[in-house]
């Protein structure tokens, strides 16, 4: 037995009713019993007033028949209408074919109304009376009939809304013609018929459990069974125009409106439902502890909860239509000046699922900036089409505190690990190198052992500090105009001192630089160069040169760093910018690297918006080559992905 | 357990002393010993102190060729000491070179920022490294 919701209506909305199976049992006897009662009463009144009808004899006239006909048709229109209103705004089906039984019932009042005096005059038979009665009686009850079994299988629609229509349309010049065109003869039978679908129909739709005033499905019932008293008083009608006669009619137009006033009800209850799925949005809203706003296609507030009040100092009556830029400040961390716009209107442009930034900081009515981590998605109706912008925001000071600690702690523990570490390599060092005695095969075989391991749990520690590093994003992206040459210069400086132990020579081209400032993070470009000036250092041959040629382009720079080292292994060029990879070649030999260098160094430079490739012969040598773009992107730094492309090279 | 090498066996032969002092600020003995040991090997004047208290009268004393500096120490740490001295009438233009096991880049920035000439994460680089670039600083 299908509940009597519809499928739509499952799904958990806030016009669901959530309540105990044990308070539904409760309900569904309670309001059986209460359903029986008023449908008994009703069919008491309807005995009593009948029969006291039989003591009231009682003959109208024509003109009374027209009136009472075309009130019951204006009853009728009205009817169809809101239920036809109903069916395009809900969507249920039942509403269609009622409506079209009720218009239908208008229309064939209304010609009764006209033909009314007309009729008597050409009067063969009651019959032919009865037969015109039974037209409009016929073709609502055979569409109510069909509203109920659309009602009970609303689950299944297989057919779409044009078909529909079509059949209804075809139904409904069946069932008219048919009415009309019947013999006259019949007409006691077809009224019996009628009466016997009515009742059935109210039986049937009784299979509704719950009965509360506002359910059209009880007043559609009672309609119904007035409707079998209105046709049993038409067919108790002997002579046109006694009281039986005009007891019907009324009948008739009581059973209309009983349907009205289910529809009334219904609607009633409608907007009393909207009001409270609205309360309990709201009430909803004001329970999460995240600021929510959500914006229209022009960026306009139009929603906003209590947190966001909260965190933003501003009511959301005052928040309403402004856009949002005027409501929050958002600051980039990075840069206190900078202001963090364009968020709302790159999600509503490229409508992108959802974008999550973090270092960003709200700036509140009272002038405090706390740190907030922002999530942007797009709001779209059913039929995808964007609406708006949804942007839920929370305070993370406590993470900020957690991430402090954390960073303190990595700091210490780390110093802690290296100290001893660091001290046992010196002393295996000064062990094998002789300065502490001379020392034999074995021995030496045995220190050098020691040696490695130490080395690679200097490696390890040195590794959990870089991870730790770049995965909390603690270098942010601070651009300014910056002189990458000059920044070049001072690498080169740097590892001057390294350089010399192996004689190893720099040669700078250009000597005299002069190259623009480009509007870039010094600090980012500053650790780009000093990984590959250190590697070109690192991977170099004893006496071999580090040549970097910086080259000015209308739209970039370029920067090739180019030793004559140990190269770089055909098989390991494809992997070499992935996180902690390193060729085997350099493993082998006593520099040490985590790895992560080159990661990084393709992550920054990507995210400029440049590119780096690199050329390599074993043996022979390397040569990196840089372009930065000379307007670059800014982007925080996301190293933490597993985004590992395939590095490029040149030929 | 102390490793402290106090009267030593005699050690392999130790290079003509170059007349080079050497200041080293360090508070780990281990750290502490190695420097003694292998900087006279090379040649050089050695005194390690142990708090950066001790760095500045230390230097009055005697006028290094070169301070290395450790940044965590016990009283007073190196950010502190490495001030004194590059604020100091006489030694401010002594070559301070920071070895010390803090390796993050905003210990970097600080030391140099402050007047570190460089700054070396003493488990990255070997003792012969070391000993190199003392003797490029000494040059």
């Amino acid at each position: 037995m299908p509940a009597h919701k519809t499928v739509a209506e499952k799904k958990l909305s806030p016009f669901t009713e959530l309540s105990s199976p044990e308070s539904i049992n409760k309900l569904e006897s309670h309001s059986i019993n209460a359903r029986r009662i008023t449908y008994i009463l009703t069919i008491v009144i309807l005995l009593i007033i009948g029969y006291l009808l039989t003591l009231l004899p009682w003959k109208a006239d024509a003109s009374t028949h027209a009136l009472l006909e075309f009130l019951a048709s204006v009853n009728a229109l009205i009817i169809g209408s809101m239920c036809l209103i109903k069916f395009y705004t809900r969507n249920k089906r039942m509403y269609l074919l009622i409506g079209i039984g009720f218009l239908g019932a208008a229309f064939f009042d209304w010609l009764q109304a006209l033909t009314a005096n007309i009729m008597l005059s050409s009067i063969s038979s009651p019959l032919v009376l009865l037969h015109e009665w039974s037209i409009s009686r016929g073709f609502l009850s055979f569409f109510l009939l069909a509203s109920w079994a659309l009602w009970y299988n609303r689950a299944k629609h297989p057919f779409k809304i044009p078909t529909v229509y079509l059949l209804c349309a075809i139904a409904a010049l069946n069932i008219s013609a048919f009415f009309i065109l019947y013999s006259p003869d019949l007409a006691l039978l077809v009224e019996i018929i009628i009466i016997g679908v009515f009742t059935a129909t109210a039986i049937m739709y009784f299979k509704k459990k719950y009965w509360k005033w506002k359910y059209f499905e009880h007043w559609l019932i009672m309609s119904l069974l007035v409707a079998v008293a209105a046709d049993s008083a038409r067919l108790l009608s002997t002579v046109p125009y006694d009281q039986f006669f005009i007891a019907a009619h009324i009948l008739k137009i009581f059973s209309y409106n009983f349907a009205m006033l289910g529809l009334f009800m219904s609607m009633y209850s409608a907007f009393t439902e909207v009001e409270e799925a609205r309360d309990k949005i709201d009430v909803i809203l004001k329970s999460i502890g995240e600021g929510v706003f959500v914006t229209d296609i022009e960026g306009n507030i139009i929603l906003m909860n209590n947190a966001a009040e909260q965190l933003t100092g501003m009511s959301s009556d005052k928040a309403f239509r402004k856009n949002y830029t005027k409501v929050f400040k958002f600051y980039h961390e990075a840069d206190k000046n900078k202001p963090f716009v364009d968020f709302v209107e790159k999600i509503l442009k490229s409508g992108v699922v959802r974008e999550t930034y973090s270092r960003i900081l709200l700036k509140k009515d009272n002038g405090i900036s706390i740190p907030v981590s922002i999530s942007t998605a797009p709001v779209k109706t059913h039929s995808d089409k964007l609406f708006g912008c949804i942007v839920v925001f929370h305070d993370i000071r406590k993470e900020r505190e957690l991430e402090r600690t954390k960073d303190s702690f990595l700091s210490v523990a780390a110093h802690q690990l290296r100290a001893p570490l660091g001290s046992m390599r010196w002393n295996m060092e000064m062990l094998l190198s002789g300065d502490l005695g001379e020392i034999n095969d074995l021995m030496k075989q045995s220190i050098t052992q020691l040696h490695e391991n130490n080395q690679r749990m200097i490696g390890l520690v040195n590794d959990l500090l870089d991870v730790s590093k770049i995965d909390s994003s603690i270098s942010a992206d601070q651009p300014k105009p910056t002189n990458i040459a000059a920044i070049i210069r001072n690498v080169v400086k740097e590892m001057e001192a390294e350089a010399f132990t192996r004689s190893i020579k720099f040669d700078i081209k250009p000597k005299l630089i002069q190259v623009s400032n480009i509007n870039i993070d010094p600090n980012r470009v500053h650790e780009v160069f000093e990984n590959l000036v250190s590697n070109a250092v690192k991977y170099n041959r004893n006496g071999g040169t580090v040549r970097i040629i910086i080259q000015e382009k209308p739209d970039t720079l370029e920067v090739s760093v180019a030793d004559n080292g140990i190269g770089i292994p055909h098989k390991d060029q494809e992997h070499l910018f992935s996180k902690y990879y390193r060729a085997a070649n350099a493993r082998a030999g006593a520099a040490e690297g985590s790895g992560l260098g080159l990661f990084v160094v393709k992550s920054y430079v990507e995210g400029w918006g440049g590119t780096i490739t690199f050329k390599s012969t074993e043996d022979q040598g390397t040569t990196f080559i840089v372009s930065i773009p000379k307007n670059p992107k800014q982007h925080t730094l996301d190293v933490s992905t597993t985004n590992e492309n395939r590095s490029k090279q040149s030929n | 357990m102390s490793s402290t090498l106090t009267a030593s066996p005699p050690l392999p032969e130790a290079k003509p002393k170059n007349g080079k002092f050497i200041l080293i600020a360090e508070d780990d003995h281990f750290y502490g010993n190695i420097y003694k040991v292998k900087l006279t090997k090379e040649g050089y004047d050695v005194l390690v102190v142990g708090n950066g208290e001790w760095v500045i009268p230390a230097a009055e004393k005697r006028r290094p060729d070169l301070i290395l500096l450790d940044l965590v120490m016990p009283s007073k740490d190196g950010f502190e000491t490495l001030k004194e001295i590059k604020s100091h009438k006489a030694l401010s233009n002594v070559t301070v070179v920071v070895f010390s096991n803090l390796g993050q880049e905003v210990d970097i920035n600080k030391a140099k920022s402050l007047g570190a000439t460089d700054y070396f994460v003493k488990t990255n680089v070997s003792l012969q490294e070391v000993i190199d670039k003392i003797k490029y600083y000494t040059k």
